[in-house]
């Protein structure tokens, strides 16, 4: 394995107690929840009590809690429901959303959907672009919480306030969703004050498993695409994955009960590190915000540029070095797509676009490993600076 | 043992040489056929291969399918010179699935090389025809347009078939000598390596390799298509050349505008050092004509101008989609358009140059004093055989 891990906003990984919840679980519970013998039951009681843990955790109801594989069908399920609406209106989207959702923008338009992107300057969906987009047809809007590329954090609150004045004005429902997936754990969270009406999780960004997370969902009655066996309200059927429902529980828990102290960290290495590549010119350029506070930025996501080289090309500079960092991008002739998009609806210019690389950490992250990362990416970025230099 | 019989177009029109390229075919062959036993027998014009009966169908097929030299080949049932015996095997291949999957008609054709044989080929022919009604009363014959035909053929044995299977055509790989391909990850130059291996060309292959500004899936990718390409060249030597110093070095020596022509001119005395040392006599290429700014009359003629050895570029004329279904056609093209490209942005200018003026930049290129670092690469050259 490499040595230097600072890829957790793609995935993180198991913490100990979490794989051993999982292990444990999957040994002692055989039954299907939704068989009627004795280990059937046994199986509906333990997902019963993981339903009230998740709920308790987050401080909302159990009865809004609808496992899912993860934050990617969790969106699914919001915006595919949209299809079997008979009167298509207007989706507003913020630009700077995961693929997840951005890529439903054909499938809505061709059902007749008008979608909306609403701008994001420096990774902040404006409140007043925000307004201007919604009209009398508006029917959903969906905006992340915390950005996977910037590590920026939405004024919920304040963007919810916008969309119901709205709601009020025009006497009707818009339905709001929240890609909230890199926010257990990365900042002060709080579910139920979003004002949100739902809501994706995946476990695995906050060291449960992969494969796993959940929807919140506040409305009763919700018609997905899925059939099946009526799990999950019939909101996502298919059988339930108890042992990695109790693995995610044991992990959020975790991300729960250490939230301050974590943060508190969390904040101390963003601040070293950012103080580290400060010291050295513009070498290695910072294009999220500079952390200040956590309702501005997380300190645990922050994209870099490293002028004039390819993302992709540093990435494997930094990957033979023993650090694993993301060019964000899954394309490989260092062409514009993937998250480039995502900075160029953030306003970033596309030519640091191209060279930008994103840093995440976690939990497991000291001083040392931080100070390390500085001091590796600015000696290469200078090597590989001189390389490049006409002579 | 199975026997199948193949057919030689061009080379059994060759003269004295005609023996040297039978052998390269036959030795081109056995190579594939390797390890089941197997024994070959010439005829004018023909070859029999008897391949033990434990080797995969496939095997066999796909080793002729793409051995350059074969025109076509059968499966074929040999018997005695006895007509009971001719009329029984006649009977069982008309029997098989594969006689009769969407056959209403057939015919038999018969040619009769032993003249001692007491029956005509017409009288074969319509001997086998009457077995055959008899034994298949849903077929009828039709000798002008039958779906299906049987072939007997009355030699030292007699030799029954009723597939017509086309080979590749061509010559024998190996007997024209052998070539320098230049191998990129795209769609062309893999189509390339297969026409020359047509006209009998051996070709060892070398990529240029650019890490960390290309990625090791470039390589891979490149790996694979050797991998493909394999078994019609009957082998390829791959040469990976480490090329991140030549490529820096033209970048810190030379115009933005004139980068890809220096590097494609790097590649070309490269890939001549390679084929110097390998003896190999000519540089294969996948240019066509304008396609890229590499490839306009005037960059070619600047290229070319880097090379000792003669450049064959066999898709000059040719058009890209032209390129894509013999690419298709022989299985590159899937993996030709894998997403990993085998240059960085970082080289390719912008605004590349066209039409370069030959003296200028051939003075370009001299002033970049990059021979030493073309020799390094060399040196550091890594081989694999696939």
């Amino acid at each position: 394995m490499i040595p230097y891990y600072f890829d957790w906003a793609a995935t993180s990984p198991m913490s100990e107690r979490s794989i051993q919840a999982y292990v444990e679980t999957a040994r002692n519970y055989r039954g299907n929840p939704s068989a009627l013998h004795k280990d059937g039951v046994a199986a509906a009681k333990a997902l019963h009590a993981e339903r009230e843990r998740t709920a308790r955790l987050l401080k909302v109801s159990p009865k809004e809690i609808i496992y899912t594989s993860g934050a990617t069908e969790s969106n699914a399920i919001i915006l595919q429901s949209l299809l079997w609406r008979p009167n298509p209106g207007r989706v507003v989207l913020s630009a700077i959303e995961h693929d997840s959702v951005l890529q439903y923008r054909r499938i809505l338009e061709s059902h007749g959907y008008e979608v909306e992107l609403v701008r994001a300057p420096g990774g902040y969906v404006d409140p007043e672009s925000l307004a201007q987009a919604l009209n009398e047809t508006t029917q959903m809007v969906c905006i992340m919480l915390v950005n996977n590329v910037l590590g920026t954090v939405q004024d919920m609150s304040e963007l919810t306030r916008v969309i119901r004045n709205h709601e009020q004005r025009y006497g009707r429902r818009v339905h709001v969703h929240c890609d909230a997936v890199q926010a257990p754990g990365k900042i002060p969270f709080n579910l139920g004050s979003l004002g949100v009406d739902s809501a994706s999780f995946s476990a695995h960004k906050f060291q449960g498993p992969k494969g796993t997370g959940f929807l919140y969902l506040r409305s009763e009655s919700w018609e997905p695409l899925s059939r099946g066996g009526g799990q999950e309200r019939g909101i996502r059927p298919g059988t339930e994955h108890l042992a990695a429902i109790v693995a995610m529980n044991i992990a959020l828990e975790e991300a729960v009960l250490t939230e301050g102290e974590s943060l508190e960290q969390g904040a101390l290495l963003r601040r070293l590190f950012e103080k580290s590549i400060a010291e050295e010119g513009s070498l290695v350029k910072l294009i999220s915000p500079p952390f200040t506070s956590f309702h501005q930025c997380t300190p645990f996501i922050f994209t870099c540029v490293v002028p004039h080289i390819p993302s992709e090309v540093f990435t494997r500079i930094m990957y033979d070095k023993g650090f694993c960092i993301s060019s964000g991008s899954a394309c490989s002739n260092n062409a514009s797509k993937g998250s480039n998009d995502l900075l160029t609806g953030a306003g970033i210019a596309s030519t640091d676009a191209g060279s930008a690389v994103r840093i995440s950490f976690g939990a497991d992250t000291d001083e040392h490993q931080i100070r390390l990362l500085a001091e590796t990416m600015i000696r290469e970025a200078r090597k590989m600076s001189s390389l490049m230099r006409k002579r | 043992m199975t026997l199948y019989l193949v057919r030689l177009g061009e080379i059994s029109l060759k003269g004295q040489n005609r023996s040297f390229f039978e052998k390269k075919l036959k030795d081109n062959i056995k190579y594939k056929l390797r390890p089941f036993k197997n024994f070959f027998k010439k005829q004018k014009g023909r070859l029999y291969i008897e391949v033990e009966a434990a080797a995969p169908e496939d095997l066999v097929r796909r080793a002729l399918a793409t051995s350059f030299g074969v025109v076509g080949y059968s499966k074929a049932t040999t018997c005695k010179k006895d007509m009971e015996d001719i009329r029984e095997a006649a009977v069982a291949i008309a029997a098989s699935d594969h006689f009769l999957k969407n056959t209403k008609t057939f015919k038999v054709e018969t040619v009769r090389a032993d003249k001692k044989f007491s029956l005509t080929s017409y009288e074969i022919s319509g001997d086998l025809g009457h077995q055959i009604l008899t034994a298949q009363p849903d077929l009828s014959v039709d000798v002008h347009h039958p779906d299906k035909t049987l072939y007997v053929e009355i030699r030292d044995k007699a030799y029954l078939y009723a597939s017509l299977e086309p080979g590749p055509g061509g010559l024998p790989v190996g007997t024209a000598g052998r070539g320098m391909l230049m191998l990129s990850g795209g769609i062309d130059s893999p189509v390339a390596a297969y026409r020359m291996a047509k006209r009998g060309l051996r070709q060892e292959a070398v990529y240029f390799h650019a890490y960390p500004y290309t990625s090791d899936e470039a390589k891979e990718k490149v790996v694979e298509l050797a991998r493909i390409l394999s078994p019609y060249c009957s082998g390829i030597t791959l040469h990976i050349v480490p090329f991140t110093d030549v490529q820096l070095h033209i970048k810190t020596h030379s115009n933005a505008e004139e980068n890809t022509l220096l590097m494609r001119a790097c590649m070309v005395r490269i890939a001549n050092l390679l084929a110097n040392k390998r003896d190999c006599l000519a540089i294969v290429t996948g240019e066509s004509l304008s396609q890229v700014a590499s490839q306009t009359l005037e960059s070619l003629a600047f290229t070319n101008s880097m090379s000792q050895l003669p450049i064959f570029r066999p898709l000059i004329g040719m058009d890209k989609g032209e390129i894509v279904e013999t690419s298709r056609e022989i299985g590159t093209y899937e993996t030709s358009i894998l997403p990993y490209e085998d240059c960085c942005t970082i080289f390719s200018p912008k605004h590349p140059l066209v039409r370069p003026h030959l003296e200028r930049i051939t003075a370009n290129y001299n002033a970049m004093g990059i021979e030493e670092v073309l020799d390094q690469a060399v040196a550091a050259t890594e081989i694999l055989t696939v």
